[in-house]
């Protein structure tokens, strides 16, 4: 499935912000500045890649009191193919450094 | 889990945009989508006041997501069988055909005309060139000519008739009026079935649908619900004509 997915510099982005410890839908929307329009349909496609993962953040909720939030993290092939991405988009790791 | 509090906390707008998003999901699987965007937007709302007026963009975004979805989990053609096969289907297909209708008919334009538009008060159809109800009125011109001369309730009239021509191999309806129709035409929000409005002298139409505007302060009353005669009715209806 990973193989057949067709990633985009947006896709990348995407990975690079969750690999940074951004890891909730609205906080990869104030980091990389794209809308929601943009980063849900991609989280969705990368998650149904094999790429992504969700987890329900219950911990987080304890403290602020609010409901919990999902958040997204890369599984092992989603690390790959950042790596991949690297090369095929330079620009994309300098901006990661 | 507890979505009580992010109800209290977003505006009503934009639960009901991610509600009307969340429509595109299963049934079995909105809940835990709708989960998700509430307690985002609860926890933007909780960190930072100013994010108010990025909301509505944002919930926008709902509408992508549900369509990825909505693709990927069940597919386009099942999520529309199953909701067909819902409780609320006769009514949502009954909207679609009200809007579909609406669309089509440039919002009921010609219904809200004749309900709604006082412009036509004091114009009347004295008679028709077509058929209507299972014959059609028609009116001499000297008779015509007899009522503009004399008459001390009409301030304008016109004649119109219709005709069917062939142009470029097809029957088009047209509508052949003088001066005085055209311009009656034009203040009335309802017109004759015809594409084309053909000006044409008086003379040329001896036998023909009239048309007429009353005099200023006049009020055409209905007349009485018997049933008569076409001329009878035409007669008796000039004869009420009355003073406000």
């Amino acid at each position: 499935m990973p193989d057949r997915l067709n990633l985009t510099y947006t896709s990348g982005l995407i990975l690079q912000t969750i690999t940074q410890g951004l890891s909730y839908g609205f906080d990869i929307i104030d980091h990389t500045g794209l809308s929601s329009g943009t980063v849900y349909p991609a989280l969705r496609r990368l998650e149904a890649a094999g790429l992504v993962a969700s987890l329900w953040d219950r911990k987080g909720t304890e403290k602020s009191g609010g409901p919990p939030r999902k958040y997204y993290q890369l599984t092992p092939s989603g690390q790959d193919r950042l790596r991949i991405l690297y090369d095929r988009f330079p620009l994309l790791e300098r901006t990661a450094q | 889990m507890d979505t009580r509090l992010t109800s209290q906390t977003l505006p009503v707008g934009i639960r009901c945009l991610l509600a009307m998003a969340g429509a595109l999901r299963p049934p079995a699987m909105r809940s835990e989508w709708v989960r998700e965007w509430h307690a985002e937007f609860w926890s933007s709302v909780a960190l930072a006041r100013g994010f108010r007026r990025q909301m509505w963009a944002r919930a926008f975004g709902a509408f992508p997501d549900a369509w990825v979805l909505l693709r990927q989990d069940c597919g386009v053609a099942r999520r529309i069988h199953d909701a067909l096969r819902s409780r609320s289907a006769p009514l949502i297909l009954l909207v679609l055909l009200l809007s579909v209708t609406g669309l089509l008919t440039d919002g009921f334009r010609r219904g809200r005309a004749l309900l709604l538009q006082d412009d036509s008060a004091g114009l009347v159809l004295v008679s028709q060139p077509i058929p209507f109800m299972g014959g059609s009125a028609r009116v001499p011109s000297a008779q015509v000519d007899a009522w503009l001369g004399r008459s001390e309730t009409v301030a304008l009239l016109g004649r119109w008739s219709l005709a069917d021509r062939v142009r470029a191999g097809q029957h088009v309806p047209v509508c052949s009026a003088d001066a005085g129709a055209l311009r009656l035409f034009a203040e009335a929000p309802v017109k004759p079935p015809c594409r084309l409005f053909e000006p044409t002298s008086s003379k040329a139409l001896p036998f023909a649908g009239v048309l007429a505007r009353l005099k200023s302060g006049l009020l055409f009353t209905r007349p009485n619900r018997s049933w008569r005669r076409p001329r009878a009715c035409i007669e008796d209806g000039l004869s009420r004509v009355s003073r406000h």
